[in-house]
């Protein structure tokens, strides 16, 4: 019984998430680059430590 | 002969508010830690257009408030460039751009302690006719070496403001502020001798370029001077080009000249030199009480730099960076361990059995939690490569480097964009832009990603950790698998730099001059920042894209759902997932991977760590029935998980070629973006992922047959 309301909500939460994950890459592919989003410092602090 | 001295009357700003102040200085010089103590967090990054060069606009205020407007220039020696950034530079300052204006007043930065090398760019700014503000910095540091700058003389002789400045500490930062808001900035008074062979050419040059290119007298008398020496070699896109009669005039001198035997370039250059030496000449100064002789930086460098003790030192560091990221984390990854263990059993507490149940657990927490607990090493590594660049060692490893680097045809300058690459490729990549040679900045770009990068570090540690039981094998092992994988990565890049300077991108071996700036002691609160901003990142993206893909792993490694009853493997094996894993499987078969990795590489894709993701939720979707496995860490799961045959899947020779297949081959897709912007076209990015992705299989299935044989 509890699998029933289960299965419709987890399957909305993979469509919510997969629509977050596309539209993520929609926005990055307008402004590529690693947005911050690799690991990499920012441009401002990396500045900061190697000058 | 001597040209005529420009106007000394006051400039007026050419705009009500805001000006523009163009800061430009030598790499190294401490322009950006001027501009980020001028700005703050007030900036704007983006690129020139139609080229690839970072732009950087801030806002600075003056004591009254005042909004003043900062360009960030890309540093260069002279305005003769000889890359793309350092030709954005010349075009800015020479008003040859379309899209950006030529700024009203100029700041140029210099390093104090080696002022008469940073003369030269600001020799010929000064020619330019525009206000000039001249800043000292790292006064601090000169005074230390004993060096006594009248910077009153050289107002004097300048004509134009000159500010002693140390950045770093903010000292001079307040008087800057108080001369960039001054209305009436003087013009330079300085004059230099043009020697008197290229004067009329100078004048000819001057006259065609008001009267063809339209060009203000001052600044066309400057553009002929550098079209003299630079002979305007490097164009980028967006810089007006010069009109025909320009040009012709320019090459019937130097046909003139080549004929004569002039070098007129070098005449030029010793001109100014000799300029701008008896202005230092009478400005510097050296306080006797100083003892002369080697500093403490030099003396350092004869050990560090020395051909076999420099390799010696950079090893050692290496591995007490590994050693440190595997004996120091263990606690902290215990801490992670017990809260991502104590939210799953809250969790569970909260939601009864059921498909949205094993979303949350072995979806979401169990994908999120195969990254998040690498949280420590990440820090670790951070710290020692925050530490490294502030103290300035960096420079030195580029240095030994370098001798490594020509012998494969590149140099040092193209080993600080792979330094780089140790972070992440894509700031790497496009640290290329400071590479002269097109064909050496695409050598560069083809192998920077070789280097490990961070999101390589926790596949490492989750492979050495399923590969070598804990308590059998000594740390020693684990820290030599991983300076293993990478040093791999960094030969690697080394080896195929070399065979394509040999055969797709032959060029001739450039030359590098090198500045290694003077030890420091770290300053903690930079090395503090750094660290956390990667840790802020770092748990930034496991809680946004690592979250989200674990979600949809656990969708695909979920549905289509298999009839009531199914062993759970072969439900694995009905899923997208397992259906995509069992497509690939032939490919990645002789290399010893099962579909299940299979399902892990593709997922690489998107993110290599996703591989740990995905791990976590394969196995927790295998083994859910299990209570001990499910109990049990993911290394464990990894070490427990069989083939079909009952033999063990994750044997150390699969671990070693997983590990080698994530060094060589190219499994991020931001990655294969960028190169494809650097380049400007898809045929280099989709070079860089055949010939990777083809060697790490190769390469890897030599391992695998091989290590089979052997009995491995």
């Amino acid at each position: 019984m509890f699998t029933d309301w289960q299965t419709p909500l987890a399957l909305l939460v993979v469509a919510v998430t997969l629509t977050l994950l596309i539209r993520g890459a929609w926005k990055k592919r307008q402004k590529p680059g690693c947005g911050g989003n690799c690991g990499c410092p920012s441009q401002e602090f990396k500045g900061r430590i190697k000058k | 002969m001597t040209p005529p001295l420009p106007p000394t009357k006051p400039a007026p700003s050419t705009r009500a508010s805001a000006p523009v102040y163009g800061l430009v200085g030598n790499p190294n010089c401490g322009k950006s830690t001027l501009f980020n103590a001028l700005t703050g967090l007030k900036q704007k990054v983006g690129n020139y257009p139609g080229v690839t060069v970072e732009r950087k606009i801030g806002t600075a205020y003056t004591q009254h408030g005042q909004p003043l407007t900062l360009i960030d220039l890309p540093g260069t020696y002279s305005l003769a460039a000889r890359s793309p950034d350092e030709a954005v530079t010349r075009d800015v300052l020479l008003g040859r751009r379309t899209d950006t204006a030529m700024p009203d007043r100029i700041v140029c930065v210099v390093d104090a302690t080696n002022l008469e090398r940073n003369l030269y760019l600001v020799h010929q700014i000064l020619d330019l006719g525009r206000p000039v503000i001249l800043v000292l910095n790292m006064i601090d540091v000169a005074e230390e070496l004993g060096m006594r700058i009248d910077t009153a003389r050289l107002e004097q002789l300048l004509g134009i403001p000159v500010i002693a400045c140390a950045a770093s500490s903010g000292r001079g930062v307040i008087e800057l502020k108080l001369t960039l808001s001054r209305s009436d900035l003087p013009l330079s008074r300085h004059a230099w001798g043009v020697p008197a062979a290229i004067a009329p050419a100078v004048s000819e040059l001057q006259a065609s370029l008001q009267e063809n290119d339209g060009k203000p007298p001052l600044i066309a008398r400057a553009e002929a001077l550098l079209l003299l020496t630079d002979r305007d070699s490097v164009r980028v896109a967006g810089s007006t080009a010069l009109a025909p009669r320009t040009q012709e005039i320019l090459s019937s001198w130097e046909k003139r000249w080549a004929a004569a035997g002039t070098d007129w370039a070098a005449e030029l250059v010793n001109a100014r030199y000799d300029s701008i030496g008896k202005l230092t000449a009478e400005v510097v100064g050296q306080d006797s009480a100083t003892p002369v002789g080697p500093s403490v930086s030099d003396r350092i460098d004869a050990w560090v730099t020395h051909p076999v003790w420099g390799w010696a030192i950079f090893g050692t560091i290496m591995a007490a960076m590994f050693l440190s990221i595997f004996t120091l984390a263990g606690i902290p990854m215990g801490w992670i361990e017990s809260l991502m263990g104590a939210l799953s059993t809250w969790v569970s507490g909260l939601i009864p059995a059921g498909d949205l149940h094993d979303l949350v657990i072995d979806g979401a927490i169990a994908g999120v939690q195969g990254v998040i607990i690498f949280l420590p090493q990440i820090i670790i590594l951070f710290f020692f490569i925050g530490l490294l660049e502030s103290t300035g060692y960096m420079a030195r490893a580029a240095f030994i480097m370098d001798r490594m680097m020509s012998r494969v045809g590149l140099n040092g300058r193209s080993f600080i964009p792979l330094l780089g690459s140790y972070a992440c490729a894509i700031p790497g990549i496009m640290a290329t832009r400071t590479i002269e040679q097109p064909k050496d900045r695409l050598v560069t770009i083809l192998v920077a990603p070789f280097m490990s990068c961070s999101a390589r570090l926790p596949v490492y540690l989750l492979l050495i950790a399923a590969m070598v039981p804990t308590s059998e094998v000594p740390l020693g092992t684990k820290v030599g698998l991983m300076l293993l994988m990478y040093s791999l990565g960094t030969f690697g890049a080394f080896g195929f730099a070399w065979f394509f300077k040999k055969t797709l991108l032959r060029s001739a071996p450039p030359l590098m001059i090198m500045e290694l700036p003077p030890y420091r002691l770290p300053g903690v609160r930079d090395v503090a920042q750094q660290m956390a901003e990667r840790a802020g990142i770092f748990v930034k993206r496991a809680g946004t894209v690592i979250l989200g893909l674990s979600i949809v792993l656990w969708f695909l490694a979920t549905y289509p759902k298999a009839p009531e009853g199914t062993p759970k493997e072969q439900a694995l094996a009905h899923s997208f997932a397992g259906q995509a894993g069992h497509a690939l499987e032939p490919v990645i078969a002789p290399l010893g991977f099962d579909w299940r990795i299979g399902i892990g590489l593709i997922n690489s894709f998107a993110a290599r760590e996703v591989f740990n993701s995905a791990m976590s939720v394969i196995f927790a979707v295998e083994t859910s029935d299990d209570e001990e496995a499910d109990a049990g860490h993911l290394r464990d799961a990894l070490q427990a998980a069989v083939r079909t045959d009952g033999s063990k899947l994750f044997t150390p020779l699969v671990c070693l070629n997983l590990m080698v297949f994530y060094v060589f081959a190219m499994q991020c897709l931001s990655t294969v973006a960028v190169v494809k912007r650097e380049t400007n076209s898809w045929r280099w990015p989709l070079f860089q992922l055949g010939y990777m992705t083809g060697f790490a299989w190769g390469l890897c299935l030599v391992i695998y047959q091989v290590g089979r044989v052997l009995g491995y």
